[in-house]
């Protein structure tokens, strides 16, 4: 368990108009933000919740406490941030990764980004990568040039909310050509009860720039719940490729409003890896807006549902552009009771000639509690297209288990192998450490020792 | 077990100054239609996103001229509703396309037909639009154990309002065919709501073939409750000029070893704008349920839309479900080919898509070869 630590800064619960300046103001904030805080508020409070997904009733909106600054400041260095913080971030063997792979770690707990370091060679090819309340003090004119203009305040209600309180998360900028020659990671914790963490991770790659980005999610489990509402934006610039990887587990009483969007340039690729495993609800479709001729997106997608978890998660595709191509592989696992739902769009418009989009989703369902449901919608509108969905939802299949067990594994055993074969497509793109991680939880959950 | 709430958009409607009264009811008897109405005069008309509904011009309901009933020994609605052991099961209330319309159908009906059916029966109806220019149809079917019928409708020529609520109950072992052809371009609404219900190993295989309507929703739900029932739906359209369609099919699964197949071939032209949504529904009871559901459309036209929701909802762990859709254009290769072996285009092109009716038509009977001759009729001028 986390040990509990001072926290200098909590707002009141609940939201209002003087809350958000006074984020605002510790903030020390240009104007042009506190304006986009006040007007995002005002949608929130005039925007109903979503009509679909998943029963958010239960959460009290006005209870979450939505700033928490933990006592300590944007360090430098790891030996700098407070002892029970780094232990949360020890656990997770993140200074370690660090040192071993990444370009550089931005570790977020609650509200304000505690430790956040990078390789001085990027800095030397020029690429930026800063808390993102740093960012908008340091790069005004830059980041008011991409803040929210991918995902406006007013596009659905938990963006305006994220709008009003954003706070901390992750700006990357990586100048034309560049190859970033090491993924960079960033690592979200929820550490204190009842909370809401509203990071904004903005990332911009230039011209034909390189960037792996990897993305980290948990929490500790608490009796009141938890809310995450963070928000993505990528542009990837003409002929650029980024590929953003996100791993989320967050604890098992959060509820997951996530908006994440990219929009591709000319020739450009966006590869999602996205793995859902933790939260009671999520709401998450991360977008890809193919706007220039030739774009690219490529979705590899996990939803694991455990018990008592409902997990709406899906892939949306905009096709506005000639030659502009897309590869979903969804897979989704629910056992114990849980609930995998997933929801997709193909779009594809008038002027998005010999495009062409293939979507595959999957599931499977391990015991005849859990659930799992598939919803994908496809429109399109030119004849000059190739447009194809296939999903399949079914059981383990009693024949390969059988197999397995004359080869000599017992039921267990051969029940997680054949969940593991079938999450391979996914874990092959993940690091390794969270390859290594993500086969221990499988083996946990199917009380299987090999692996 | 239901733990979570899934959240569904909400029914949006809109309102009319006009709608119709109890003025309207046809039947002598409107006393019969008492609680229906009260029910009927207090829902909205749905507001339809997609099809883009959000009017309703109310046109004038008059008793059906001519004899839509061409061969068949069945009874008139009006005349059946009359009988006390039939009465609940002509005016038993379901979704449908939407609870409005179907409601309007039961009590507004001027046509349809009920028959409780012991043996082998062989039914055909014509529903001329050319003389009824707003047609209300209150059908249904009883089949009794091991019982067949083969149901053949046709609903044909202009009008401005065609509105259908049907009604199917197939008792063990009894197995049903129909064939619905709607030939109605001019047609400013179509409205056809059917219902389904399987008892053990009873067997159901429904074929629609549609060539417009200028705005078509269409919904058909067969609930597998018994045993080993099975559900076949294929359909075949063809849009063309600002013609929308909204078409969909669910299949619920209830009892173990269930079967249901869904499958639907388009073709679009012009401006036309075609939305199928086919859902498989596989509830937890369900045990070893097998379902698959398809949809291909081509389109001719770079101005023509096509939208597909496929859905399948899982309770169950033993089963296999799956669904696949494509869109595409006419198939080059298959194009090229026809035209190497001297057809021109446009004949390359009416032969290929001949090939997507093809299997739909020839499901017909050869009595009714004119039906037949029909529907390829309707498709050349099409093409």
């Amino acid at each position: 368990m986390t040990k509990n630590f001072n926290v200098i800064l909590k707002t009141e619960p609940g939201l209002s108009r003087k809350i958000i300046e006074e984020i605002s103001q510790a903030k020390d904030e240009p104007s042009w933000m506190k304006e986009l805080r006040i007007k995002s508020l005002e949608y929130f409070m005039n925007r109903s919740n979503p009509t679909f997904g998943v029963d958010i009733s239960p959460l009290d909106l006005n209870s979450i406490v939505n700033y928490v600054r933990p006592g300590a400041q944007n360090e430098r260095s790891w030996e700098d941030v407070p002892e029970d913080i780094r232990e949360n971030f020890e656990k997770l063997g993140i200074p370690e990764a660090e040192r071993k792979a990444l370009s550089g770690v931005g570790a977020q707990y609650d509200s304000e980004v505690v430790y956040h370091n990078m390789k001085e060679s990027l800095s030397k090819l020029g690429v930026i990568f800063l808390e993102m309340g740093m960012a908008v003090k340091t790069y005004p004119d830059l980041v008011k040039k991409y803040f929210m203009k991918l995902i406006p305040p007013n596009d659905h209600k938990f963006a305006a909310l994220h709008g009003a309180v954003w706070s901390g998360g992750t700006f990357i900028y990586v100048p034309p050509d560049v190859n970033v020659p090491m993924p960079i990671q960033s690592y979200y914790l929820m550490g204190s009860p009842g909370m809401g963490q509203f990071e904004h991770t903005l990332i911009v790659v230039d011209k034909g720039a390189k960037l792996e980005f990897i993305e980290g999610c948990s929490g500790q489990n608490y009796s009141v719940s938890n809310m995450h509402a963070g928000a993505v934006e990528i542009y990837v610039g003409e002929g650029a490729t980024v590929k953003f990887s996100t791993i989320e587990n967050w604890a098992k009483n959060t509820y997951n409003l996530n908006t994440k969007r990219a929009s591709i340039d000319k020739d450009g690729t966006i590869i999602w890896i996205s793995g859902t495993m933790g939260s009671a609800k999520t709401m998450l479709y991360p977008s890809s807006i193919l706007k220039g001729k030739g774009a690219r997106t490529e979705y590899t997608t996990i939803t694991y549902a455990g018990p008592g978890q409902h997990l709406d998660t899906g892939t949306k595709v905009f096709h506005f552009a000639p030659y502009t191509s897309s590869k979903v592989d969804s897979r989704s696992i629910s056992f114990g009771g849980g609930y995998a739902f997933y929801r997709g769009l193909v779009r594809v418009s008038e002027s998005a000639v010999h495009s062409k989009s293939s979507v595959d989703c999957s599931a499977l369902m391990v015991d005849d509690i859990s659930k799992s449901d598939t919803l994908p919608i496809i429109e399109v509108m030119n004849n000059e297209s190739e447009i194809g969905h296939e999903a399949y939802v079914g059981k383990i299949n009693e024949d390969q288990i059988y197999y397995l067990m004359s080869r000599g594994l017992n039921e267990d055993d051969a029940r997680a192998l054949i969940v593991r074969g079938f999450l391979e497509p996914f874990i092959k793109q993940l690091p390794f450490e969270y390859a290594v991680e993500f086969n221990r939880l499988i083996n946990m959950h199917f009380n299987s020792k090999i692996g | 077990m239901d733990m979570f709430t899934r959240v569904e958009p909400k029914r949006q409607s809109f309102e009319v100054v006009d709608d119709y009264t109890s003025k309207d009811i046809i039947s002598e008897k409107k006393e019969l239609f008492h609680d229906l109405f009260s029910e009927y005069s207090t829902q909205g008309f749905p507001r339809w996103k997609r099809l883009e509904l959000s009017d309703f011009k109310k046109v004038p309901i008059k008793k059906y001229e001519g004899n839509f009933v061409k061969s068949g020994n069945v009874q008139l609605s009006g005349e059946s509703i009359e009988k006390r052991e039939y009465r609940d099961f002509l005016l038993e209330k379901f979704e449908g396309v939407d609870l409005k319309f179907v409601l309007m159908a039961l009590i507004f009906f001027n046509a349809g037909m009920f028959k409780e059916i012991n043996g082998n029966e062989k039914i055909d109806l014509i529903y001329d639009l050319s003389k009824n220019n707003v047609l209300i149809e209150n059908s249904g079917l009883i089949l009794r154990k091991h019982s067949s019928a083969f149901l053949v409708r046709e609903y044909r020529s202009g009008g401005n309002f065609l509105n259908s609520a049907s009604k199917f109950f197939l008792n063990s072992g009894s197995s049903l065919k129909i064939f619905n052809v709607f030939i109605n371009p001019k047609t400013d609404l179509l409205i056809s709501s059917n219902l389904y219900d399987l008892e053990e190993s009873a067997n159901l295989e429904v074929y629609d073939v549609i060539f417009g309507g200028q705005k078509m929703a269409l919904d058909h739900l067969a609930n597998l409750k018994g045993k080993s029932s099975r559900a076949i739906f294929k359909t075949v359209y063809f849009g063309r000029g600002r013609e929308r369609l909204d078409l969909r099919y669910e299949i619920d699964h209830y009892g173990e070893n269930t079967y249901g197949r869904i499958e639907s071939n388009g073709v679009l032209a012009d401006e036309s704008y075609s939305v199928v949504r086919g859902n498989i529904d596989i509830k937890s009871t369900a045990y070893n349920a097998d379902s698959e559901e398809k949809s291909h459309v081509i389109n001719l036209s770079s101005r023509a839309r096509a939208d597909s929701i496929p859905s399948l909802f899982v309770d169950n762990s033993n089963v296999s479900a799956r669904h696949g859709s494509a869109v595409g254009n006419i198939d080059e290769n298959k194009l090229y080919y026809l035209m190497s072996r001297g057809l021109d285009e446009r004949s390359a092109i009416k032969l290929i898509i001949s090939g997507i009716f093809e299997p739909v038509i020839n499901e017909l009977p050869p009595d009714n070869a004119d039906l037949k001759g029909e529907i390829e009729d309707a498709m050349s001028i099409r093409i």
